[in-house]
């Protein structure tokens, strides 16, 4: 009888426990100790395959790309990282004012803390480290030995370019070509300037053998980096470096390789319609929603949602001779307040927003008595600072998500810009001045169809260098490389002074907070001063010396 | 919990008296009377006996009794709870009394780790508040109403925006700078959270605050352990609840922006421009012209009403002795001061008790909710979106701006894209329900009398949904805004619990032994999922499938984590005198790698209850209670995230080869591969004492929290040179120090009762160790350059140290060379201190590297909380005040700083800033100036902006009228209580004008509600 009922308990307890256990959901234990994410790659099983290979190679082109706006410049090839460089020039104007970080690159106010020279610092070194990790990897995937050649000199190049950009603003910075542990990290040394010139050198000159010709790249690979890009890039060392007959070297393979163009239309390159032209040897790569390019939000005037970031200076439009050739001048007839792009190069009007112009089917209005216009010119609202606006590197039948809906590239290498250095490393090197130099050199990017300046015939030296450089400042306007060229010519601390102008309004009433001493109305901007001798080189970010105060030391 | 206690004491006391009653039948004189507590309420089940005798009744439902006893006898009326009272009949036939209650807490039983125990028993430090204290308080959040209730315990709310207003709790300061110093929150044994639990299905909430009491969770225990214990069925016949309320919210604090006249004015001498002349400045000034010359307070505009807070609770609780439920459904809605923002939440919970046999009980718990939170959105194209989308702006567009025109036009707004009057307006909407069910189930097994075995297995799921449409919008007839967006995600989260427990109990000749032991398994399993498109053709078809296809986004994830336990637990008590405990779990988790899987977490407590001894009873009878305790041990932490080890190439690193995007991955994060348990040394030593019979009393708790092994992710910490982020890793100690003061005084005059309780906390955090992130200073501090510095508290500020403002040129040239901050230094920018060089002394340069310094820390050093009750006759009120003190906080960008990133300025900014024709040295504001999104020299970290986050809140009155009985059994109501009530009332503090103390922002934020209720609470 006991036995029986102990018996029943015990079988209901069973029931039970068993209900209980299904409740628990019967899960294994112990196994379910070990887990591993589901969206990211295992780094042990990572390199095996050439496809993971290519995923490896894509994550180092990305490199710290974020798409969306960026407030500082994530990477040196963003629109951040490019374009907004322009407004530490005398090319434009940052329309946050005197305080916004770039303006006080050269202004006279660069500090330790400026956000940045942080920005930029970082992801100079987040490419390098993700470039290190891939060259300390590829060997270890089986696949075709020249693919992984080609790959290690994409990413060599990549990570090249890193130290081409750190040695040149900052000089002297730790050279990591290596992963590195967090302690190793913390207590880098500097590598002498000319440590870090000699490496980038190498890399692009041994980069330049293993990577194919821009035109062996075929559509699909588009982005990728080529031969010239490379050769490029070393012109540019070159070129700063002073080392102009090795400079010249460099371009002239890249005019022979002959792959590349001067195309004839100058606005559609710098936009969706034609940024696939071989004219851009190399170029950041947008595209729509995943990848967006944000220079859209930033830089678009108010009429079209855009923050107005970017402000060309009078200084640069004063640049844009009439279309005979001649110099503007406010003075001469030609020149039209109401249509300020009548009788310029054709380069004004595909590089400015300027007061009545119409954009995207909207007239831009600027005119500073206009209070009703969104971008009326002013000290206060959300609009231009200086009467013109950005017009370069958009589509103006663009209608997407400003932050994220526009897929236009941004040139980082442009044929254009190799024609103009190879004639800079001819003219500074000494070497005497063809007409045919010209020729094959500046007038061509003059005498594009949709350009037509006459050309060039000044061919002794002093008289061609100020006729070059204001070419180059044209040509290449708002691109991101008059920093570089200022810095390189030595005339950054020079130019960087005094009062700084927007556009000419002889017909407004309203006027800017100081009045013009040339007499020509045009609207008061800013004051620079910057400090020669120190400023021309960054300091070290506050935020790294406060981890390593050993990269204080000179 | 008391009074749940008494109530099912009262019952089973019910049963034994009618023992007794069937004895009582030979008496010579009947006497009959009405027992009452001491607020007037009938009191049923009171024991009356004749004293000497065997004679004896109950009272019934109505607290009356009828007995046959000897005129000149005594009748003794005793009650679980309650202080007995002798009587003397003296010859009466009706004999009232008022039953006190006796000194609380000497039998009152409190959760602990799977179990309860008799409060003077318990060793460690568990603080526990009963139902009574969450009552009614008009909070959403369960966290909300812990505000300042327990010692040791802070809750910071830093929004009021419903449904996202819950507090961060914190117990005995912040644990740790790696993983999040949160307490263990654990209901009904099962890991869950404060925020979707219907506070009136709480019986108790206990808080585990020291290592014994909280070793027996081992592995998450380290920063405490919050146990939510809900109602349970009683046996008895079925009791009906409802509770309901009805409040109205408004902001504790608004800020005064300028007006349209006012910003024109202040800009010009910002910009030193006449960017607005006189004549534009008069017309926003008359106001004549409003189409075109507007005043709008676009902060006014978005928070335009007043919040509406309802709540309905019906409870229905009853039962026999072998099957008891509890069965409740919750309703509340919070109608948030925006338009279109609300939350709402339905709940619904059955918990069951069954008896299957005499020696086996099957608990049952189910319950639900369904939240559903809305807000506005902004129209597409706007970061940030969503409410704080909108805030961000409101508290930052000036007034100059239209929002809507006399014809219904809307402003444009300065970038053309709207404003936060027509956003509102938009079609755009943001909801998030979220659902959550679990039904767990407990099998407790007595095969003999002293050994309990228990089998639990709980599931609970949870599917987190998001929708967030962002309209077109035409804002008038030659601006329309065409893209329309909608991001829609869902995540669900699935968890499983096992867990089985063994304990036994044995007590001979004094000896009291508890053995428990257990083993625990716990699993979550998460997927995530996630779409976008654009372009959708109409406001009205708000359906994915509705968008454009070009430009379409999915994305998907799954994430996992176990967590395996064994653990025990061994209790030994002499004589209920000399207490002492033992505890250790073992526990093994898929967040750290092979060899780290596993950690132990031992404890031990011993105690002593003083007053137990015969010789102090003797001498100082006075003393009701004095127990001494001293408890040590280690706790975990694991509060990081799921793959913390795992060395991978993050995913989604894309770029856009050609025409198409290819996919990307990079070497992004550095892991350490021997990451382990974050680990924290508590050591406490507890005095608790009742003097005078309870009438007052004291408890004193010093602890020390030292947390090691800090699983922190070194961010700052680590040069940038290293090129990738950083994930957790062990490194670095941080202690918390401190003092808890609980004072309890309770006492009654006639029908005058009152109770008031004290607490007061001080918390001292500091960090002892950075491991990798020990960088010696130039200027002596070792940290991370940033915001750890050893011997400093956690959460600190670093910078300057100002001394008001430049007053004129001679001052400038006068003081230290500050031109490393200050470039180009002016009259009224902010004049920074020289407190250090290389040699340690001033060096007459103001620099980043020597005079930056600790300027504060927003963790609170003391926290201090009064809690008032009192009760006449049918009435009662109670005042609940609460503060911290030692503690800063900042307002800074867009609510910090006059014309931050084409900002507007505040009235305190306007009044207090410098002006250069009568300069101040200490102005409330420096100079004006245009302050762009990467700051200024005057806005650099400094003491200029640190502000004295301090406070004392009147956080709830309430005054509560209790229908007398007489009235209420006519309508066979056994209780019915209306009251009003008045939550975040007042706040005294020196924080910034219009701003609440909590709030830390730099402009997108939802104010701290104060919130006026009106309620009703029946039972029948």
């Amino acid at each position: 009888m006991i036995e029986m009922k102990t018996y029943m308990d015990l079988k209901k307890i069973l029931t039970y426990l068993f209900l209980v256990i299904v409740l628990s959901g019967g899960v294994s234990c112990t196994d379910k100790l070990d887990q591993s994410p589901s969206d990211q790659f295992d780094k042990a099983k990572f390199w095996t395959n050439e496809s993971n290979a290519m995923i490896g190679l894509t994550g180092v082109y990305r490199g710290n790309i974020s798409y969306g706006t960026n407030v500082n410049p994530p990477d040196w090839w963003t629109y951040t990282g490019l374009i907004l460089l322009e407004h530490a020039t005398d090319n434009a104007f940052d329309r946050r004012g005197k305080n916004a970080a770039q303006n006080r690159l050269t202004n006279g106010t660069l500090l330790a803390d400026n956000s940045v020279v942080e920005s930029y610092w970082r992801g100079s070194y987040i490419r390098v480290a993700i470039a290190n990790d891939f060259l300390e990897n590829i060997g270890r995937v089986s696949m075709d030995a020249a693919k992984i050649k080609r790959m290690t000199a994409e990413v060599r190049f990549i990570r090249a370019c890193q130290y081409f950009y750190l040695s040149q603003f900052w000089g002297a910075v730790p050279l990591v070509t290596k992963s590195l542990t967090p302690e190793e990290a913390n207590v880098v040394t500097k590598a002498p300037k000319s440590e870090v010139i000699n490496f980038v050198i190498k890399e692009f000159t041994e980069a330049a053998a293993d990577l194919p010709r821009f035109k062996d790249i075929p559509a699909k690979e588009s982005g990728r980096v080529s031969k010239q890009a490379a050769l490029a890039f070393l012109g540019r060392i070159y070129l700063a470096e002073k080392k102009y007959a090795d400079a010249s070297q460099a371009y002239k393979q890249i005019i022979d390789l002959g792959d590349n163009i001067i195309d004839s239309d100058y606005s559609s390159i710098f936009n969706t319609v034609n940024e696939t032209s071989s004219e851009n040897i190399f170029s950041v790569q947008y595209s729509p929603v995943l990848a967006g390019n944000a220079l859209t939000q930033h830089a678009l005037p108010a009429n079209k949602g855009g923050w107005h970031l970017v402000n060309p200076l009078e200084s640069l439009a004063f640049e844009y001779d009439f279309t005979d050739g001649t110099p503007f001048s406010y003075k001469d007839p030609r020149f039209n307040p109401l249509n300020m792009a009548a009788n310029r190069d054709p380069r004004f009007a595909a590089t400015f927003l300027y007061d009545g112009c119409v954009f995207g089917g909207k007239v831009y209005d600027c005119n500073p008595d206009n209070n009703a216009s969104v971008d009326q010119l002013t000290y206060s609202k959300q609009a231009t600072r200086t009467g013109y606006g950005l017009r370069k590197f958009f589509d103006e039948n663009f209608s997407g998500d400003l932050s994220t809906g526009y897929g236009g590239n941004i040139p980082i290498i442009r044929y254009a810009e190799v024609l103009l250095s190879y004639l800079e490393a001819e003219l500074e090197g000494g070497k005497p001045i063809s007409q045919s130099l010209l020729d094959i050199t500046i007038n061509k990017t003059r005498g594009r169809t949709s350009v037509k300046m006459p050309p060039v015939t000044v061919t002794d030296a002093t008289a061609l260098r100020p006729i070059l450089r204001k070419e180059r400042r044209v040509e290449l306007a708002l691109e991101g490389i008059r920093y570089w060229d200022l810095l390189r010519w030595g005339i950054l601390g020079d130019v960087m002074q005094g009062d700084f102008w927007g556009a000419s309004f002889p017909k407004s009433v309203k006027t800017g907070s100081k009045v013009d001493p040339t007499g020509n109305k045009r609207w008061y901007v800013d004051t620079k001063a910057f400090v020669k001798g120190v400023d021309e080189v960054w300091p070290i970010p506050q935020s790294e010396t406060n981890i390593n105060p050993g990269l204080l030391s000179k | 919990m008391k009074r749940n206690i008494q109530i099912l004491f009262r019952k089973l006391s019910l049963i034994t008296a009618a023992i007794f009653m069937v004895t009582a039948a030979w008496a010579q004189q009947n006497v009959s009377g009405t027992v009452v507590d001491d607020a007037g309420g009938a009191l049923p089940g009171v024991t009356v006996v004749v004293q000497g005798t065997t004679i004896g009744t109950v009272t019934n439902a109505d607290g009356k009794y009828t007995l046959s006893a000897p005129a000149n006898g005594v009748l003794v009326f005793s009650f679980v709870g309650m202080k007995s009272i002798s009587e003397p009949i003296n010859g009466r036939t009706n004999v009232n009394v008022t039953l006190q209650v006796e000194s609380i807490g000497l039998d009152e039983v409190v959760a602990i780790g799977y179990g309860t125990e008799k409060r003077v028993n318990v060793i460690g430090s568990v603080s526990q508040i009963s139902a009574e204290i969450i009552e009614n308080r008009p909070v959403s959040s369960l966290s909300n109403a812990l505000t300042g209730q327990m010692p040791g315990v802070t809750v910071i709310q830093r929004s009021g925006k419903p449904g996202f207003d819950a507090g961060e709790i914190r117990v005995r300061g912040v644990g740790s700078f790696g993983a999040t110093p949160s307490a263990l929150i654990l209901v009904d044994g099962i890991p869950g959270s404060m925020n979707e639990i219907n506070p009136n299905d709480i019986e108790t909430i206990s808080v585990l605050k020291d290592a014994s009491s909280a070793a027996i969770y081992g592995a998450r225990s380290a920063n405490g352990v919050i146990l939510i214990t809900t109602k349970k069925g009683k046996e008895g016949k079925i009791s009906v609840a409802y509770n309901g309320y009805y409040g109205v919210s408004t902001p504790t604090e608004f800020p005064d922006l300028a007006t349209s006249w006012e910003y024109a004015e202040m800009f010009n001498i910002a910009n030193a421009t006449q960017s607005y002349s006189a004549e534009v400045i008069e017309k926003y000034r008359s106001q004549s012209d409003p189409d075109n010359y507007p005043n709008t307070n676009f902060l006014k505009e978005t928070f335009s009403r007043n919040g509406i807070k309802t709540n309905h609770d019906i409870s229905i609780n009853g039962g026999q002795k072998s099957n008891q439920y509890f069965l409740s459904a919750g309703y509340l809605s919070d109608h948030g001061i925006v338009e279109n923002n609300d939350y709402r939440r339905f709940n619904l919970r059955l918990n069951l008790k069954t008896e299957l046999a005499k020696t086996l009980t099957l608990t049952t718990r189910v319950a639900g909710s369904v939240e559903n939170a809305n807000e506005p959105t902004t129209t597409a194209n706007r970061s940030p979106s969503g409410l704080e989308g909108i805030v961000v702006v409101a508290d930052r567009y000036p007034a100059i701006y239209l929002g809507q025109a006399s014809n219904g036009n809307f402003g444009a707004g300065p970038e053309s894209a709207g404003t936060p009057v027509s956003w509102l307006a938009s079609k755009g909407y943001f909801t998030r329900p979220v659902t959550k069910a679990g039904v767990n189930g407990q099998l407790d097994w007595k095969p003999i009398n002293d050994l309990l075995l228990s089998a639990i297995g709980g599931y609970n799921f949870t599917l987190n949904e998001g929708r967030h449409y962002q309209a077109s919008q035409i804002l008038n007839p030659t601006l329309t805004l065409p893209l329309a967006t909608l991001e829609q995600y869902k995540n669900s989260f699935i968890f499983k619990t096992m867990q089985f427990l063994a304990e036994y109990t044995k007590a001979t000749g004094g000896h009291n032994f508890r053995v428990l032991g257990g083993y625990s398994f716990e699993n979550e399993i998460a997927e995530n999922f996630n779409g976008k498109r654009q372009n959708f053709p109409s406001n009205d078809y708000t359906v994915m499938s509705m968008g454009g296809v070009d430009l379409q986004e999915v994305y998907g994830n799954d994430a996992e984590w176990a967590i395996q336990s064994v653990f025990g637990r061994f209790k030994y008590h002499y004589n209920d005198k000399y207490l002492f405990e033992a505890t250790v779990r073992h526990d093994g988790s898929s967040r750290f790698p092979e060899n780290q899987k596993y950690g132990t977490f031992p404890s031990l407590a011993a105690g002593w209850r003083v007053t137990e001894e015969q010789f102090l009873k003797n001498a100082a009878p006075w003393l009701s209670n004095l127990k001494l305790k001293a408890s040590w041990g280690v706790l975990g932490n694991q509060n990081i995230g799921n793959y913390p080890f795992q060395s991978t190439l993050a995913s989604g690193r894309n770029y856009p080869f050609g025409t198409g995007m290819s996919t990307g991955a990079a070497y992004r994060t550095y892991k350490d591969p021997k990451i382990h348990w974050e680990s924290t040394e508590t050591k406490d030593f507890g005095l608790e004492s009742a003097f005078f019979n309870g009438k007052l009393s004291l408890n004193v708790t010093y602890f020390d929290r030292f947390t090691y092994d800090v699983l922190y992710t070194p961010s700052s910490s680590v040069s940038s040179i290293l090129g990738v982020g950083i994930s957790e890793t062990n490194m670095g100690e941080v202690k918390n120090k401190g003092w808890e003061f609980e004072l309890g005084h309770q006492h009654s005059v006639g029908d005058f009762s009152w109770d008031i309780n004290a607490f007061f906390t001080i918390i001292n955090n500091e960090l002892v160790t950075l491991g990798l992130g020990n960088v010696n200073q130039p200027n002596g501090m070792v940290g991370n350059g940033s915001d750890l510095f050893i011997g400093y508290p956690m959460q600190m500020y670093y910078g300057y140290q100002s001394d008001g403002v430049f007053m004129n040129q001679e001052d400038i040239t006068k003081w230290a060379n500050q031109t490393k901050v200050t470039p180009k230094a002016v009259p009224g920018d902010i004049r920074y201190k020289d407190i250090s060089g290389p040699d340690g002394v001033p060096d007459g340069l103001v620099d980043a590297t020597y005079d930056r310094t600790f300027i504060g820390s927003r963790i609170p050093k003391y926290n201090f909380s009064l809690n008032l009750s009192a009760k006449y006759k049918q009435f009662d009120f109670t005042a609940f005040l609460q503060g911290v003190t030692g503690v800063q906080g900042l307002l800074d960008s867009y609510v910090g700083w006059a014309f931050f990133n084409l900002g507007t300025i505040q009235q305190w900014q306007i009044d207090g800033r410098f002006k250069p024709e009568s300069p101040v040295q200490y102005p409330e504001y420096p100079r004006l100036e245009i302050v762009t999104n990467s700051g200024t020299p005057n806005t650099v970290l400094s003491d200029y902006w640190i502000l004295n986050a301090s406070y004392l809140r009147i956080k709830n009155l309430q005054l509560g009228y209790n229908l007398p009985q007489s009235a209420l059994q006519k309508v066979k109501i056994d209780n019915l209580r209306l009251y009003l009530s008045a939550e975040n009332l007042h706040t005294f503090s020196n924080y910034r004008e219009g701003w609440d103390p909590e709030i830390n922002t730099g402009g997108s934020y939802y104010p701290i509600l104060a919130t006026f209720t009106f309620g009703v609470n029946v039972k029948f």
